[in-house]
């Protein structure tokens, strides 16, 4: 190479570091300027700059802040279908049952709804009279009339899904007898009926606006009934407050203000179920501004609502529990057949713990399955386990001592009643059992699904699970842990035949205090055998804006919206 | 004419891989032992054999398993994708709804990914062992390293709940109604139609999901761009064209940038099929109604119509873009047209 020729590539060598160094710094701009550039985009498309979001929600709007994943808390509004605890709040506003119970802190102060007065009674106690409300319009301008509550319960029963049980197992038919008058013909006296017609798939539908759209109540409707893609479409059949006019499922869902409302209008315009899947993000939208009321709040973050001056956090008894199942017959039981071992379990928990570490203090112990204020829960409070590791040591022995090894079994990834992480709350379990000298407990993680197949199968030695309730009654917790071969009960083989007689009496007794006294001593005899220790009972908490007013939690409707309203 | 052929090739090939996912899926979901009417069924009801039998005839699980393929495949080609039975809603429907707000946050996720990844992989390529190069790699360490879940709720920590620069979770404001349907994606449904109210609260709450589901993809893009930009730099054509005295953007951009973007492009490929199947975490933190939530709820529950909807629309994102990764290739390269 010529020295010329080599000048020249130096040249041309210099020339490219700085064409380099253009393109790194063209490069450079490149990175810089194109999110900056998607930001004046955004800036240009709309007429407020890209800063802090508008305050969307005026004083007649109400977010709530939920989580409206598919599968989970929000599938339908269809009476016949719906069996999700977190909707409850929004279809009370829509639909409306015969019976209301406004304030779930008194669980046998009932009011009538739909229903004029309370059932009349015939001497046999098996015929009930319920006269409805007059002038009672749907949504649609129809008249409500005693027609139409014998469709909306025929068809939740032939729709043949969850909540069918509550129009097949209590009464055997139910008729017309005038226009504003039903009867109800009863398999059995019972003293919860009331109770069980505050259910909202027992809600009165607009039969007529229905069979117009595809439903029935005829024996096949779980086959033909082509309603529920009405009902999805953001439809409604009801009488409420409030009615449904968005269903964009994991989106958001609008109830708007009925104006034609039959009873006291409501103080909002609308309310919109917003859709924030963590707990956390949820508290975050309030205080944000996006949302009003929060329908989850971790149970450790709980405490610092309450220090911002701000929010506000509404608060109340849940009528939800966390037991632990032992098996009490030897296949799978084997040693837990033995009630002795099963008391001595009882007194080796550390409930404290649980009610005020885990749970922040966000839960109390009930005495046993019922949980409080449920009549003859009071009186049982001095029956009820607590730590006493002496006490537990003596038991164990007593019922044979170790070493013994049971296998406690949970569904992994589970999360406990009041949001508890379940693998936490094992873990704490198992500490506390093996307290007791001569005790392993085997923690089995297992699928959610397989867990909760093999529990219904009566097949787990020892498993925890929650327990929500499908009516607010005493009966709707006696009878599926106390009855016989029913639901949790056969699940661990329990059987007492003085329960079931006991069952049998109690819900037959309508007078207040015998009926008190009749749960008691069920829940008494309950606590004795020992077949399910109850860990807590949460109490329901959800963070709100100060601004909103004359919201309560409810222990079947989760929230109690029907008078909200917000200062301004 | 081979190109063609080969793109009808990989058609075919398609089809038949679709054929065996389902036959793959169906046989799996069902060999799981957990039965999808337990799950569905509360504890109340879950002992009644009315009820029981009502749901297995509703769902077609009263058939023997072969002829509930069977049945499904025949009703899928008349359109009908099944029941959820978690969520009991038209599995076709669901989809409908679902896939184009992933497929939206999962473009706005790529676009970041490129237009950010991109110019990192220039610069650190060019700069090879200075301090740009570092600075570089270290942002796409970052990208690739941390997790999803913890930079979607710090994102959302730092600008929706302290700067309040940004919105929180959800595809649009409070009580905004979505524009009417066209491609189901908000942002280009609004464009269309003209809605600048519904389509800027669209980008604005894009901006943080699309940053975090595109972080990974952003730092594989730049890593990959770095390393396939600096072999081109040292190969005999590079070489050639400085020697013929080519500016050196001009053999950066014409030359070692086109054949470096080959292997680029694959990667990015397989990433988008990920952002698309793989958005899991990103939707359940910003709340958005994609198919990812719609996917777990599905796998967790034994929903069997749902968990195969979800499957084959995977499948075939993840065929579509493989052809569409192999047309680019021609694209980028015309010896691949030719052969």
């Amino acid at each position: 190479m010529s020295d010329l020729r080599f000048q020249q590539y130096l040249a041309r060598f210099h020339n490219a570091r700085l064409n380099r160094r253009a393109l790194v710094q063209r490069a450079a701009a490149a990175a810089v300027a194109v999110p900056a550039g998607a930001a004046l985009g955004a800036h240009r498309v709309g007429a407020a700059p890209l800063a802090a979001p508008r305050r969307q929600i005026d004083a007649k709007t109400l977010v709530i802040a939920d989580d409206l994943r598919p599968g989970a808390n929000w599938i339908t509004f269809d009476p016949a279908w719906i069996y999700e605890i977190n909707a409850a709040a929004g279809h009370c506003l829509n639909y409306e049952p015969l019976y209301d119970l406004p304030d779930s802190t008194k669980p046998d102060e009932f009011t009538p709804l739909l229903a004029a007065d309370f059932p009349e009674v015939s001497e046999d106690g098996l015929e009930v009279i319920i006269p409805l409300r007059s002038g009672v319009k749907f949504h649609s301008g129809n008249e409500m009339t005693a027609d139409d509550v014998v469709f909306s319960w025929n068809r939740t029963k032939n729709i043949k899904y969850q909540p069918s049980f509550l129009a097949t197992d209590y009464w055997s038919s139910v008729e017309a007898v005038d226009p504003l008058t039903i009867k109800i013909n009863l398999v059995s006296q019972n003293a919860a009926l009331v109770a069980i017609l505050t259910s909202l798939p027992l809600a009165v539908t607009d039969s007529k606006l229905l069979k117009e759209n595809g439903g029935t109540d005829a024996e096949d409707a779980d086959q033909v009934d082509t309603a529920k893609e009405w009902f999805n479409a953001g439809n409604s059949a009801g009488t409420g407050p409030y009615r449904l006019t968005a269903w964009e499922i994991e989106n958001q869902i609008i109830l708007e203000k009925n104006p034609d409302y039959w009873g006291e209008p409501a103080k909002l315009d609308r309310m919109i179920w917003r859709n924030v899947v963590d707990a956390n993000s949820q508290l975050q939208a309030v205080q944000a501004g996006e949302a009003d009321i929060a329908y989850s709040v971790d149970p450790d973050v709980a405490g610092s609502v309450t220090e911002d001056p701000n929010l506000q956090l509404i608060s109340g008894p849940s009528l939800a529990i966390e037991y632990l199942a032992m098996h009490t017959q030897e296949d799978p039981g084997g040693p837990l057949a033995n009630p002795t071992l099963r008391q001595a379990l009882g007194y080796a928990i550390d409930y404290d713990g649980i009610v005020n570490g885990l749970m922040s203090g966000a839960a109390i112990q009930p005495a046993t399955i019922a949980p409080e204020p449920l009549p003859g829960t009071v009186e049982i409070q001095d029956k009820k386990y607590v730590t006493d590791l002496a006490r537990a040591q003596e038991l164990f022995d007593e019922a044979g001592g170790g070493p013994l090894e049971l296998t406690f079994s949970y569904g992994a990834g589970d999360v406990a009643e009041g949001g508890l992480d379940l693998e936490t709350l094992c873990t704490k379990l198992q500490a506390d059992l093996q307290q007791i000298e001569g005790l392993t407990i085997k923690l089995n993680p297992m699928d959610s699904g397989q867990r909760l197949e093999q529990y219904r199968a009566g097949k787990l030695q020892m498993t925890i699970g929650p327990w929500t309730p499908d009516f607010p009654d005493v009966h709707a917790y006696a009878e599926p842990f106390g009855r016989t071969d029913t639901a949790a009960a056969g699940r661990v083989g329990y059987s007492n035949p003085e329960v079931d007689a006991a069952l049998d009496a109690a819900i037959a007794e309508s007078d207040p205090e015998a009926r008190a006294a009749a749960y008691a001593d069920i829940l008494s005899t309950i606590i004795t055998d020992a077949p399910f220790l109850v860990l807590y009972q949460p109490i329901a908490q959800r963070p709100a804006n100060k601004n909103v007013q004359d919201v309560q939690t409810h222990s079947v409707y989760q929230l109690y919206l029907r008078n909200a309203s917000k200062s301004a | 004419m081979g190109f063609w052929a080969f793109i009808a090739r990989r058609m075919l090939l398609a089809l038949f891989v679709l054929v065996i996912v389902s036959i793959a899926t169906f046989s799996l979901a069902h060999a799981v032992p957990g039965d999808p009417i337990e799950a569905v069924l509360g504890d109340r009801q879950a002992d009644n054999p009315e009820v029981r039998a009502a749901l297995e005839r509703r769902w077609g699980l009263d058939k023997p398993l072969p002829l509930q393929y069977v049945y499904y495949v025949g009703n899928l080609l008349q359109g009908d994708w099944g029941e959820s039975i978690s969520n009991r809603t038209p599995v076709a429907q669901a989809l409908r709804d679902r896939v184009p707000a992933t497929i939206e946050l999962s473009m706005f996720a790529l676009i970041f990914a490129v237009v950010l990844g991109v110019p990192l992989g220039i610069i650190a390529a060019l700069n090879q062992d200075r301090w740009p190069d570092h600075v570089c790699r270290f942002i796409t360490l970052l990208g690739t390293s941390i997790p999803v879940f913890w930079l979607g709720l710090l994102l959302l920590y730092v600008f929706f709940y302290q700067l309040k620069w940004l919105p929180g979770p959800g595809r649009l404001d409070v009580g905004m109604k979505p524009p009417p349907t066209i491609t189901g994606m908000v942002t280009i449904d609004a464009l269309v139609q003209g809605d600048w109210e519904v389509l800027r609260a669209a980008l604005r709450r894009l901006i943080l999901p699309a940053i975090v589901l595109g972080s990974f993809s952003m730092g594989i893009v730049a890593r990959m761009l770095r390393s396939s930009l600096l072999a081109s730099m040292g190969d005999d054509y590079v070489r050639t064209a400085r020697a013929k005295g080519l500016g050196e953007q001009s053999v950066v951009a014409s030359h070692a940038l086109r054949n470096a973007l080959i292997p680029t492009v694959t990667v990015l490929g397989l990433t988008t099929a990920g952002l698309l199947a793989g958005a899991v975490l990103t939707e359940t933190i910003f709340s958005w109604p994609g198919i990812g939530s719609f996917a777990v709820s599905a796998a967790l529950k034994r929903d069997y119509p749902a968990l195969l909807g979800v499957t084959l629309i995977v499948a075939v994102i993840y065929v579509l873009v493989n052809l569409l990764v192999d047309v680019i290739y021609g694209l980028l390269d015309p010896r691949i047209r030719s052969t």
